[in-house]
């Protein structure tokens, strides 16, 4: 079934078609929703508030740009409105003290996509956030810093921080051998 | 390496990754969008039943009254009426109080003396055609009049002055002027003649406000009322609507059976505060010598925690009916009163459970405890309508409404019984076919 058909079969209210589109989206977005969860549990709320969101706002897709584009847009919105009303507040656990390490390209080369997506999760809040919308989505400071309501400079400092975060846990795990192959 | 070339490597790794959901996703959605769709179809007949009613409103209203039982509406005597200023001026003008020609005479000495003025009998000649025969009817049932009528022939050159733009602006009004309106009105004041129509069918539509309060019986166990308490004390009233329609059969003038289908739907709200919380937060962590998952406890946080849930419940039901009706003048009582059987009931929320104490959702297919019924059975009803009739065949209905459920509405071995009493104020409109 290609796509427009699938597009089509949900504007008209099927069912089936609803739950093909389902299946055939629904692994990479819960990947999205993982990376801005706190929690995998939270991660399949986001899924399923997108999804629905998906279906009703379906008419304003005008078969413009990418559809998976367009839902993947969807879920990171929602994820980020889930963010916003549960008012995380942004951790600080004095990770500036945190080397950077410069195996930090092999190691994302080596680790399996569930490895790195476990290590996101595990980023505090603010680091998860700014990380996923700046390193991953692609995001300007000045668009996440938008989005998420807080000014540049913390965007900035937030995705350095992460970013270390992220080095101290992949240093970690090439000093012990997990991935020293 | 540059922040950028990572920031790509992270992306080719991760934005193409894919990880299997939860199975119970899917059905959580399939479910949202069930309940989404039930929503909208819900909105769509109540916006549809208010069209129809505003129509049937109109239609009764300001549309000509074609019931051959009434005599029909003079729209030219009331474009005299709209007039009559001037033709008393002009009457007054020779000396003559108007206060001193009978009304019959001055409509018709106008209507004459319009249809002499060339202005004034195109103006006339514009109005639907109904109206004109109309005019037509009323010179026929006033026959005692005419000669009269031609006997003050001296104001007949002052009656020609009748202003012809005063009948064109009648004419030109959009729609029927409201003078025409309050006329036709006062004209069919006479209701359906039901001593000579001792047998009819009345359809009827109504909507309005609902209130509904519960009843928590423990059926005849001490033991639950502590239960039965703490459910009454986290449970507030419900609120919501009633809307509806029947068909009554009159006979004998006064005396009805009546059945149709009737949609409740209250919403009451479950409060709920946890003062013995306690939140573990728990964060799992890899050991990779060993590549094994540990859990780590970061945080433990004591406090209150709230749930707050709108609890929802929607019943159709049969209503069968009987009734006696008094009628003087144009408005009337009716006593009713009988059973109606539920067709469906559907329920959304959460109530504290009997056994746990905790929260618990009774949504069919998402809740942890099962509490009520699959449909909610009999209950009895009783109502008083007051009617008024705004056309011959077309009354505006007020009816306050009292039902009462005789099956309660939970599952059989559940420690309390529970029933409603829910009291609507149904307004509405009767029809007389």
């Amino acid at each position: 079934m290609n796509e427009e058909t699938l597009i089509q079969g949900c504007l008209r209210g099927s069912v089936q078609h609803q739950r093909a589109l389902y299946e055939r989206y629904a692994g990479k977005m819960y990947a999205v929703c993982l990376r801005y969860a706190r929690t995998p549990a939270d991660a399949a709320d986001i899924l399923q508030e997108g999804f629905i969101k998906v279906y009703t706002k379906l008419n304003q897709y005008h078969f413009q740009g990418s559809f998976e584009g367009w839902i993947r847009r969807i879920m990171v919105n929602t994820a980020l409105r889930t963010y916003q009303r549960h008012r995380y507040e942004l951790e600080q656990t004095g990770l500036e003290r945190l080397p950077e390490s410069p195996q930090e390209a092999d190691a994302i080369a080596l680790l399996s996509e569930g490895e790195l997506l476990g290590m996101i999760g595990r980023l505090p809040d603010g680091y998860r956030l700014v990380f996923n919308l700046v390193a991953i989505e692609g995001y300007s400071h000045a668009e996440a810093a938008e989005v998420l309501g807080i000014q540049e400079s913390t965007s900035r400092s937030q995705l350095t921080k992460a970013r270390r975060w992220l080095s101290e846990e992949l240093n970690r795990a090439t000093n012990v051998g997990l991935i020293d192959k | 390496m540059p922040e950028e070339e990572l920031n790509h490597q992270w992306r080719d790794r991760l934005k193409e990754a894919s990880v299997p959901p939860p199975a119970f996703v899917w059905p959580e959605i399939e479910h949202a969008l069930q309940r989404k769709k039930r929503r909208a179809l819900l909105w769509w007949s109540s916006g549809g039943a208010a069209v129809l009613l505003a129509g049937a409103f109109w239609y009764s209203t300001y549309l000509p009254e074609k019931n051959p039982t009434v005599p029909a509406p003079s729209s030219i005597a009331t474009v005299l009426e709209l007039a009559k200023p001037s033709v008393s001026a002009s009457l007054s003008q020779e000396g003559i109080g108007a206060a001193s020609v009978p009304q019959q005479e001055r409509q018709k000495l106008a209507l004459e003396s319009s249809r002499s003025s060339d202005a004034s009998f195109k103006a006339a000649e514009e109005l639907p055609p109904n109206k004109v025969a109309h005019a037509a009817l009323l010179e026929q049932e006033q026959p005692s009049v005419a000669p009269q009528s031609r006997g003050v022939s001296p104001l007949l050159p002052l009656a020609v002055s009748f202003p012809a733009p005063l009948l064109s602006s009648a004419k030109a009004l959009p729609g029927w002027p409201s003078g025409v309106i309050r006329k036709r009105k006062e004209q069919t004041g006479q209701c359906y003649d039901f001593s000579e129509n001792r047998r009819a069918w009345l359809l009827e539509g109504y909507a309005g406000p609902l209130f509904a309060r519960k009843v928590l019986e423990t059926a005849g166990d001490p033991e639950q009322e502590a239960y039965r308490d703490r459910r009454l004390a986290t449970e507030g009233p419900g609120w919501g609507f009633n809307l509806g329609g029947r068909a009554a059969y009159l006979f004998s003038e006064k005396y009805l059976l009546s059945a149709g289908l009737d949609y409740q739907q209250f919403a009451e709200v479950f409060e709920y505060a946890d003062p013995s919380s306690i939140e573990y937060i728990i964060k799992q962590v890899l050991d990779v010598s060993t590549n094994t998952w540990k859990i780590d406890t970061i945080d433990i946080n004591f406090g209150e925690e709230r749930t707050r849930v709108i609890n929802r419940f929607g019943l159709l039901d049969v209503p069968l009916s009987v009734g006696y009706e008094w009628r003087t003048g144009r408005m009337g009582l009716r006593l009713q009163g009988g059973a109606a059987a539920n067709l469906f009931f559907w329920k959304r929320g959460a109530v504290l459970d009997p056994q746990t104490g905790a929260p618990g959702y009774f949504t069919p297919g998402k809740g942890s405890q099962s509490v009520f019924r699959l449909r909610a059975g009999l209950s009895w009803q009783a109502g008083m309508q007051w009617f008024w009739h705004i056309a011959p065949k077309t009354r505006v209905v007020v009816e306050p409404t009292f039902r009462q459920q005789i099956t309660p509405l939970n599952q059989v071995g559940y420690p309390l019984e529970q029933r409603y009493q829910n009291w609507s104020l149904r307004i509405g409109f009767s029809k007389i076919m």
